[in-house]
C-alpha cells in the first residue's frame, strides 16, 4: 500500500511527463473505444431500424444504396417507381400490406416522408415493435402531419403548429412550396432510428403541394387552393420512391423478389432488408478492421511513450532507489515501484479516455445521430469500455516489468553506492 | 583504543559486526575485498579510512547485507547474513540500521518528515520504537529534525531539493538516527561540507547515536580524531594489498575491547 502511495507521489514529482504521458493514453483509448462505440451504434442502429417488412422494393440500383436512401435517409433516390407497377405488386395475393415512401421534400432539415395509413399500422422497428404515439393521432387530412420525436423536441413543435415544406434538403427561398402550411397532427414516442428525424404527411399531401410547382404559379384567388379544391383521389401521385412490402408468407419472399427483379414494365429492385444489411456490413467490415487496427496501434504508440518516459527517468532514479534500498526496502520493493507506476499512469490514462468518449458521445452523441442517422450508444461506460481498461492496464503494468526489472538488476549491483 | 563508553553489559556481549575470512568480488574479476578478520563490538564508533578504491564501499554493502560475500561469513548483530534470505537481510536492515549516504540521501518528491521516516515504512516494529500512531511517529520525527537544526525548514514545509547539502546530511543523520538503531553506517557523510560543519556534524551524530555501534567512512584521516577506534582500509584489506589472496600473510586486525 505505501509502495503505492510511493508510486504516485513520484509520478506527481515529474508531473509534466506524468501528464503527458496520461494525455497520450487517454487519446488513444478514447480513439479505441470510440471507433468501437460508433460501430456498435452505426450496427445496432441499422439492425433495428426496419424489422417488420419482408421487402423492399425501389428503382433499379445496387440493393445497399436503395436500403440506405429509403430506410436509412442517406444519400438521395435516383429514380422512382410509378405508382402502376405499385399498384400492381401491391395488390398480389401473397402481400399482407405495402408502405409507400416518397421522399424529397424537407422542413427545417428535416425530411419529410410521403405514406399512407399503413405506415403506422405496420411499420416495425426494434425488437418487431410497433411505432406509437406521444401525443396526437396519424394522419387523416391531406395536410396532416406526423412529426418525429427528435423532430417535434428540437423545433419545439406541438399539435396545431403550422409549418412549410421545400423541395429538397437545402431550405431555399424559391422552392419553398410556400402557402400550403401543413399541421401537426401527432408526434411519434422516440424509437431511436431515422423515424425520429422524420416528418410524415400523407402522399396526397406530398401530391397538393407539388401541384402548384408543376402546373405553374398558383391559382388566382386561392389562398390554399389545393386543400380546398383537391380532393384526395385527384392528388395521386405518378410514382412514389420505394415501398415496403408485408407478406403474408415469409417464404414467399424469394419468389416476389425474383418477380420484381424481372419485372419487364418497369426497372425495379427488391431487397430483403436483412440480406442487403449484411451485404453492407462486408463491405464496410474491412475498413472497420483497417480502423480498429489504427487505433490499438495508436494505444501502443502511447504505451511506448510512457515506457520511454519511465527508462529515461532511472537515470536520475537509481540514487532515490538506493536511498530505499537503504532503508530496507527488498530488492522487488524496487521492481514493484516501477511497475505500480506503470500501472498508475495506464490507468489513469485508460479511465481519462473512457470518460472523454463518453463525455463526448453525451456532448456530441445528438449531432451524430443527426448526421448519420444512426444511433450510438449513450449509457456511460459499457463492459466493453471497462475491459478496455482492464487490457490497456495490464499491459501497461507488464511494459512496467522492464523498466521494473532493470532498476532491481541495478540495485543488485550498485549495493548502497551508486557511481554515477 | 578504548571503546567502552555508553556500552550496557547485555549488548556487550555480542559483537555488532563480525566478519572471518570474507572475500568478495564483482562477477568473475579479481576480489575486491579480502578480510581475514573483523570485529565492532555493541556501542562501537570506527572510523574506517584509505583512498579510494580501497574497498570502503564494499565493505559497508557487505555489513549492510546488499552485497553477498563469495567466502566467509559476515555475522551482523548475532545472525549470519548468509543463512538470511535477501528479505530477511533487508528487513535486518529496516529495522536495525541506519545509513548515511555521502550526498543525494533524500527520496526529492517527500518531504523532510516523511524522509526520516522511511525506515519505519519497511520494519513494523522500527516503526513501533518511534512511535504507537503515526502521529506520534511524526512528531518524534519532527523532534529529531528540530533538535538537529533544522526547526525553521520543518516549520515552513520545506521540501529536501530546497535545502543546502549540510542540511541535506542532517535530514539523513536523523532518518538514520530515528528508532534508535543498533548500527549506524555512514559512508563519507561529511565530503560535501565545509571542515566547520564537518566537526559539528560529526560530533552531533556520535552524541545522538548513544548505545549505537558507528561504522563511519571517510578518505578524510582528520577526522579520526573523533572515533575511539581507527582502521586502516589498506591494511586489512588483503586484496588490496597483494591484487590476490595470500593465505600465509594474513594480519589479524582485531578492533574492539581488548
Amino acid at each position: 500500500m505505501y509502495l503505492l502511495a510511493l508510486a504516485w507521489k513520484s509520478a506527481r514529482a515529474r508531473s509534466a511527463a506524468t501528464l503527458l504521458t496520461i494525455l497520450s493514453i487517454a487519446l488513444s483509448v478514447t480513439l479505441l473505444v470510440g471507433v468501437e462505440k460508433v460501430r456498435t451504434g452505426a450496427r445496432a442502429g441499422f439492425a433495428q431500424t426496419v424489422s417488420g417488412a419482408d421487402l423492399l422494393v425501389g428503382a433499379r440500383s445496387g440493393s445497399v444504396n436503395l436500403l440506405l436512401y429509403a430506410v436509412f435517409r442517406i444519400g438521395d433516390p435516383t429514380t422512382n417507381v410509378s405508382w402502376e407497377s405499385y399498384q400492381g405488386f401491391s395488390s398480389r395475393p401473397d402481400v399482407a400490406w405495402t408502405i409507400p415512401i416518397s421522399l424529397g421534400d424537407s422542413h427545417a432539415g428535416f425530411r419529410v416522408l410521403g405514406t399512407n395509413q399503413t405506415y403506422f399500422d405496420h411499420y416495425l422497428y426494434g425488437q418487431k415493435r410497433p411505432l406509437e404515439f406521444a401525443d396526437g393521432v396519424p394522419f387523416s387530412g391531406i395536410y396532416d402531419a406526423v412529426l418525429g420525436a427528435s423532430v417535434a423536441r428540437e423545433l419545439g413543435y406541438d399539435l396545431g403548429r403550422e409549418f412549410n415544406i421545400s423541395h429538397g434538403l437545402v431550405s431555399a427561398g424559391f422552392a419553398e412550396h410556400a402557402d400550403r402550411p401543413f399541421n401537426v397532427v401527432g408526434v411519434l414516442k422516440p424509437t431511436g432510428t431515422p423515424v425520429d428525424r422524420t416528418i410524415h404527411i400523407s402522399l396526397a399531401g406530398l401530391e397538393a403541394v407539388h401541384v402548384g410547382l408543376n402546373d405553374g404559379p398558383p391559382r388566382l384567388g386561392g389562398g390554399r387552393p389545393g386543400a380546398v379544391s383537391a380532393e384526395p383521389s385527384d392528388l395521386q401521385p405518378d410514382s412514389i420512391t420505394a415501398f415496403l412490402v408485408g407478406l403474408k408468407s415469409r417464404a414467399a419472399a424469394l419468389r416476389y423478389q425474383r418477380d420484381v427483379n424481372t419485372f419487364r414494365g418497369e426497372a425495379m429492385t427488391a431487397v430483403i432488408p436483412g440480406v442487403a444489411l449484411s451485404q453492407m456490413w462486408r463491405v464496410v467490415g474491412g475498413a472497420e478492421q483497417a480502423l480498429r487496427a489504427v487505433s490499438v496501434l495508436v494505444v501502443i504508440a502511447g504505451l511506448a511513450g510512457m515506457l520511454t518516459a519511465l527508462l529515461t527517468s532511472l537515470n536520475e532514479r537509481r540514487r532515490e532507489i538506493a536511498v530505499f534500498r537503504a532503508v530496507g526496502a527488498h530488492s522487488r520493493d524496487v521492481f514493484s515501484l516501477l511497475v505500480l507506476e506503470s500501472a498508475l499512469l495506464t490507468a489513469a490514462g485508460a479511465i481519462l479516455g473512457v470518460l472523454l468518449v463518453n463525455g463526448l458521445l453525451l456532448a456530441f452523441g445528438g449531432q451524430i445521430e443527426a448526421r448519420f442517422g444512426a444511433p450510438i450508444a449513450i449509457g456511460g461506460p459499457s463492459v466493453y469500455d471497462l475491459t478496455i481498461v482492464g487490457a490497456v492496464v495490464t499491459v501497461g503494468a507488464v511494459l512496467g516489468f522492464l523498466p521494473g526489472w532493470l532498476a532491481y538488476k541495478r540495485s543488485l549491483n550498485d549495493g548502497l553506492t551508486v557511481k554515477l | 583504543m578504548d571503546s567502552n563508553i555508553g556500552l550496557t553489559g547485555t549488548t556487550r556481549q555480542v559483537p555488532c559486526i563480525a566478519m572471518k575470512d570474507v572475500t568478495f568480488a564483482f562477477g568473475a574479476r579479481a576480489p575486491v575485498l579480502a578480510v581475514s578478520d573483523l570485529t565492532v563490538a555493541a556501542g562501537e564508533k570506527v572510523f574506517v579510512h584509505g583512498p579510494s578504491g580501497s574497498g570502503k564501499s564494499t565493505l559497508l554493502g557487505l555489513i549492510a547485507g546488499v552485497l553477498v560475500p563469495e567466502n566467509g561469513t559476515v555475522e551482523v548483530l548475532g545472525h549470519p547474513l548468509a543463512d538470511l534470505s535477501a528479505p530477511h537481510r533487508d528487513r535486518l536492515r529496516a529495522e536495525h540500521f541506519g545509513v548515511i549516504f555521502q550526498q543525494f540521501n533524500l527520496v526529492p518528491y517527500l518531504d523532510l518528515v516523511e524522509n526520516v521516516l522511511l525506515p519505519c515504512r519497511f520494519s513494523a516494529a522500527r516503526a513501533a520504537r518511534v512511535g504507537e500512531s503515526a502521529k506520534a511517529r511524526e512528531a518524534k520525527a519532527r523532534e529529531m529534525l528540530v533538535r538537529l537544526g533544522l526547526a525553521q525548514e520543518v516549520a515552513n514545509g520545506q521540501v529536501a531539493s530546497e535545502l543546502s547539502t549540510g542540511q541535506q546530511q542532517r535530514v539523513a543523520a536523523a532518518r538514520a538516527l530515528i528508532g534508535t538503531p543498533s548500527l549506524i553506517i555512514a559512508d563519507e557523510p561529511t565530503s560535501a561540507l565545509d571542515t566547520d560543519a564537518r566537526a559539528v556534524f560529526i560530533e552531533t551524530l556520535l552524541t545522538e547515536a548513544k548505545d549505537a555501534s558507528v561504522v563511519f567512512v571517510s578518505h578524510d584521516l582528520s577526522l579520526a580524531g573523533h572515533f575511539g577506534c581507527k582502521i586502516s582500509m589498506p591494511e586489512i584489506n588483503l586484496a588490496a594489498q597483494n591484487g590476490s589472496i595470500s593465505e600465509s600473510a594474513a594480519p589479524v586486525r582485531q578492533v574492539g575491547s581488548v
